[in-house]
């Protein structure tokens, strides 16, 4: 156990025993037998007794009440004899009715009150009576016992001594424990036995105003009511009704000017009624204390001197100065108990925490929009470090190919990793080297970096354009170029086209109604809240900043090769001295039956994603079903899950991406899918949509094997077709694609396809990578350049939240490859790598987040492994972050 | 803990004054676990939380002090301070409520911030200490929310 600091508010059950059972058990008996003897003598010999009762015992008590109360509770005969039915276990435990146990403190107070003004009457002088009175006392409290369980018959709540020692001793200078409840039965409201330096400072600030007035007209009323006492004439003399309003007026004396202080000075009740019992204590002693020492001495049989007296008030002066203090102290720590920041604690293994990477780091990247800052961690990326710090940040590639996260270096430049080629690429692409970076890929390696994100890095001041730029357009003769397509093809041309020449007209037909955007980043318009805006990925002037030309939802309907025109589905006529063919492809659907079904979508387009999110809303759905087992499908099936959709992936192999990864990373894959809730049914195919009868709407699909999945929504993700239809219909040779050379020239040698839309011999792509690849070769040769096209790594990653999954090339060894592999024992994560010639040739990397990364960059760099052979061999996988 | 929780002999009534969010987990899980969630460093005077966003995430404190406060025309009122090693967050990770404060950083610091996002994933990788985790929420929910009843019953 820790050390703990002490409680400020110990209970009985916290405080030590400082003195012995049998200690207690005697000192009880003791005073018992003093009471009786006094009674004894006061009906023998009254005035020694009334002397020795009034004059000694009584006085005293109160100074007992204040510096340790806890001892009267102890050895109280009442308590004593209101106890032993509980020891006994004869007491019938019963439970005070809460309205009793409210009022109780007020009956106590009255009788208090009413008691010892009837000393003026009676007590002071009357033996019989004041034998009557303990004898009373004595029996009720016995018979509280009998029947109230605690002390709650008596001690804590008729008594009406309690108010007193609650006022005088609510900060008490010695504490004693309560030795009367073996374990505590919760007899009663903030009780004084469980909880004395906490009980009176409980109850004034008790959320209950009556309950807690009481208290406050105790304390209040109590000094006034002392200086009444004291003061009063004999009331034989006066007559009662003078004697008591002699008392009263004292009393609303006292209470008034409690109430006045309440109301005027900014100080807490507690203090007030500190301040208030104190008061009456010291009136008490001033009144008392020449009796006090007048009987003792009488008694010993010598005279004090006068000035005694006066040290024994200032005695009692100081013991309630120190009280107060006491009570300050208690009410300190009350409120800072009480205050929101004295919460319990809830502790982690901070250090724990810290080794693992959450510790601190000098170098900070501020994002100027949102005043935030953020560290990232080395091997992180910024755009990771970005969504850590709770900032979004769209994004697609996230391997600094597609430049949907390009964002403005405000200062700090230096302090990025340098750009590799591929992002320099993309750059390039953009005219943003120098001004922005691609976040998914660049790292900080130390120093202070200012982003801005809501800034478009377009507005950045630009680097000086090179001043011997040649206009390709005028030098060769090409004045027109017509492009089908704003996607990442067709845009990735038009600008790289506009940097070759200044001069040629360039017009993109664009049959989407939306400016270019990041395709990959639809799923997010399926969940995410901020629509369209966050994925255009130019900004909003860009065609006219250019100087191209880009129709917005407008066809290509047909192209005239013969005059080289294309002729649009609005009927105007375009004409091109070059064409280049952009059109992306869409998605496949499958031969099964009902695909007319509504509620059958398809995941290619934003208004596809803005379609789905919609049909959602308005069929109130709750099942989905995806088609497909792919990249696209998981990926979709991700985002449906996020609407809160019960997704289910059905995938006609017999594993999930089956294309990229082998058993095991497929296996962890759907391990981890399902652990979100995502249901995967894998071998298996869809027979036919269903509708039940009477809806108008897809209900279900039905496997081959004959089982029906429910589903409101039913999301097709089974491949793309390249939109060939423009090509085939001007009689260009199209296999899956348009054919095109090295040179990404078609059939027609004014004619060129990129992208999606077009196949180099033996491939279809489907990548983005390779559109904006082949829109570089395209664009050099529309003038005439001669560039060869060369494949960009087709590295697949899945873009989800919380796996990491690459996979890549191919994952054979026929061919000589030397495989690199985790064991069987690794149970979460696959890691597979295949070299060739040094270079790597596949891979599959399935785990947590970062599991793939470094292996990526490999990739991506084509980097030389010979050096980290041997350390990879002894299965040491960092060794690819140093290639 | 109340003042007057008359709940028996001290041997029935441990007093849980403490939690420790997954206590008794290795380093090795700690690894684990922050690759799936985020590290969120921050300098002084930056916001972690704002009062009336709406995200679903808590957070753990690791370094640093952090301070509850309201905006108010003029200045701030700091209702709270946060200290190391303390979850805070945690309602609106349960219920994606709106925030009812700002939380500011006092020092510079770092804290780990679990998204729901980053909690799905968790369980789908770590199922035993997602559920670990998630049990010790409630914990403090309920531990806090027995000291916030505690308070206004006496
Ligand atoms: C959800 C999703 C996720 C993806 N994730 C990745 C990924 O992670 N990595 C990756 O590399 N790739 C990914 N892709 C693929 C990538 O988006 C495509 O490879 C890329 O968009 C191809 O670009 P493109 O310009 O060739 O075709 P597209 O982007 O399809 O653009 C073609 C455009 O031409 C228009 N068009 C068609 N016919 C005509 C006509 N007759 N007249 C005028 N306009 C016409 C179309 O409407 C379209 O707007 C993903 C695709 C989707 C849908
Ligand atoms: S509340 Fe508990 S400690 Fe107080 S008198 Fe009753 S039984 Fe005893
Ligand atoms: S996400 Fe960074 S360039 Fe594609």
């Amino acid at each position: 156990m820790p050390d703990i600091a002490p409680k400020p508010f110990p209970s009985y059950l916290d405080m030590p025993s400082r003195l012995p059972k049998w200690f207690w058990h005697g000192f009880r008996l003791a005073t018992f037998a003093v009471l009786l003897g006094v009674a004894w003598l006061i009906a023998v010999s009254p005035e020694t007794g009334f002397a020795l009762f009034w004059k000694v015992m009584i006085p005293l008590m109160p100074l007992l009440f204040a510096v340790a109360p806890g001892v009267w509770r102890q050895i109280c005969p009442m308590a004593l004899l209101n106890q032993i039915p509980r020891s006994l276990g004869i007491s019938q435990n019963r439970t005070l009715p809460v309205g009793v146990k409210n009022t109780a403190y007020f009956v106590s107070v009255l009788a208090f009150f009413f008691l010892v003004s009837l000393r003026h009457v009676y007590f002071n002088k009357d033996p019989a009576a004041l034998l009557t009175l303990i004898g009373v006392a004595l029996s009720l409290a016995f018979i509280g016992g009998l029947l109230f369980k605690g002390r709650s018959g008596w001690c804590g709540t008729f008594c009406p001594l309690a108010p007193i020692q609650k006022a005088y001793g609510h900060a008490p200078i010695v504490t004693v424990k309560n030795g009367y409840c073996p374990t505590c039965v919760g007899c009663q409201k903030n009780c004084y036995d469980f909880n004395p330096r906490a009980a009176f400072l409980s109850d004034l600030t008790d959320s209950d105003l009556w309950y807690a007035g009481h208290k406050k007209f105790f304390v209040a009323g109590l000094p006034g009511f002392a200086m009444g006492f004291f003061t009063a004439l004999d009331p034989a003399e006066t007559g009662l009704a003078a004697y008591y309003l002699h008392l009263a007026g004292w009393i609303v004396t006292t209470l008034g000017i409690y109430m006045a202080v309440r109301i005027f000075v900014r100080v807490s009740d507690y203090r007030v009624a500190a301040l208030s019992a104190m008061s009456a204590l010291v009136i008490f002693y001033w009144f008392t204390s020449a009796g006090i020492i007048d009987t003792i001495s009488h008694m010993a049989g010598t005279t004090a001197p006068t000035w005694s007296r006066h040290i024994f008030v200032g005695l009692v002066l100081l013991v309630s100065l120190r009280v107060i203090r006491n009570g300050l102290s208690a009410e300190r720590d009350f409120l800072a108990m009480n205050d929101k920041t004295a919460q319990p604690k809830v502790a982690v293994k901070v250090d724990a925490v810290r080794a693992g990477g959450a510790g601190a780091s000098d170098d900070l990247v501020a994002e100027n929009a949102s005043g935030r800052s953020f560290a990232v961690d080395p091997g992180r990326s910024l755009l990771e470090g970005i969504e850590s710090a709770g900032l979004t940040q769209d994004f697609g590639c996230r391997m600094g190919m597609c430049g949907a996260d390009a964002i403005a270096i405000v200062d700090g430049m230096e302090n990025l990793s340098p750009p590799s080629d591929e992002e320099l690429a993309t750059l390039r692409r953009l005219g943003l080297e120098g001004r922005a970076r691609m976040a998914c890929v660049c790292k900080a390696v130390g120093g202070a970096v200012t982003i801005d994100l809501k800034r478009d890095p377009n507005d950045l001041p630009e680097p000086p354009e090179p001043t011997n730029l040649v206009d390709l357009g005028q030098t060769t003769g090409i004045e027109k170029v017509v492009i089908i397509g704003n996607g990442a093809a067709g845009m990735s041309v038009a600008d790289e086209i506009r940097r070759l020449s200044a001069s040629c007209k360039i017009d993109v037909i664009a049959k989407e109604n939306q400016p270019f955007y990041n395709r990959m980043g639809i799923g997010r318009l399926l969940y995410g809240r901020s629509g369209l805006d966050d994925i255009y990925l130019m900004a909003s002037d860009w065609g006219e900043k250019k100087n191209v030309a880009v129709w917005l939802n407008t066809q290509a309907s047909r192209i005239d090769r013969e005059n080289q025109k294309v002729v649009l589905g609005t009927g105007d006529v375009v004409a091109y001295d070059r064409l280049i063919m952009a059109q992306g492809s869409r998605a496949a659907l499958p031969p099964a039956a009902g695909m007319d079904v509504p509620g059958v979508h398809v995941l290619r387009s934003a208004a596809d994603a803005q379609a789905i999110r919609a049909w959602r809303q308005e069929k109130h759905c709750k099942h989905a079903v995806v088609l497909g087992g792919g990249v696209l499908g998981i990926e979709a099936a991700d985002a449906l899950r996020r609407l809160n959709l019960k997704t289910t992936i059905i995938q006609r192999s017999d594993r999930l991406m089956n294309r990229e990864l082998d058993a095991k990373g497929s296996f962890i894959l759907r391990n981890f899918l399902q652990g979100l809730g995502i249901n995967v049914v894998t071998s298996a195919s869809v027979a036919t949509t269903v509708r039940a009868e009477g809806s108008d709407r897809i209900t279900g699909v039905e496997l081959t094997s004959g089982e029906t999945l429910p589903a409101d929504l039913y999301v097709v993700c089974a491949g793309v077709k390249a939109n060939t239809e423009l090509a085939v219909d001007a009689g260009l040779k199209v296999n899956r694609g348009i054919l095109v050379d090295s040179a990404m020239r078609t059939s027609d040698e004014h004619i060129f396809a990129i992208g999606d839309v077009a196949e180099v011999p033996g491939m279809v792509s489907g990548l983005w990578s390779v559109a904006t690849a082949q829109a570089s070769v395209a664009a050099a040769a529309v003038f005439g350049q001669a560039t060869e096209y060369t494949p960009p790594s087709t590295l697949v990653s899945l873009k989800m939240e919380g796996i990491d999954v690459k996979g890549y090339g191919s994952l054979e060894t026929e061919n000589g490859a030397e495989e690199f592999a985790d064991g069987d024992e690794a149970e979460a994560i696959r890691r597979r790598l295949f070299v060739t010639n040094n270079r790597i040739t596949g891979a599959v990397f399935v785990g947590p987040p970062g599991t793939g990364k470094d292996v990526a960059q490999a990739i991506q760099k084509k980097a030389d492994v010979s050096l980290i052979l041997d350390r990879l061999r002894k299965g040491d996988w960092a060794a690819l972050a140093e290639v | 803990m109340g003042l007057f929780d008359y709940a028996g002999p001290p041997a029935a009534t441990p007093h849980i004054d403490e939690i420790t969010l997954l206590g008794d987990i290795s380093s090795d899980d700690w690894n684990r676990i922050l690759k799936l969630v985020e590290t969120r460093q921050f300098r002084a005077g930056e916001d972690l939380i704002r009062v009336g966003d709406k995200d679903d995430s808590f957070y753990i404190l690791t370094i640093g002090e952090v301070n509850v406060v309201i905006d108010g025309a003029d200045d701030e009122i700091v209702l709270a301070t946060i200290g190391e090693g303390s979850v805070f967050g945690e309602i609106a990770f349960f219920d994606g409520a709106p925030r009812s404060a700002t939380i500011r950083a006092q020092t510079p610091g770092t804290a780990v911030r679990v998204t729901r996002e980053n909690f799905d994933a968790l369980a789908a990788w770590e199922p035993v200490i997602a559920r670990q985790l998630l049990f010790d929420l409630g914990r403090i929910l309920s531990m806090r929310l027995r000291w916030t009843t505690g308070l206004s019953a006496g």
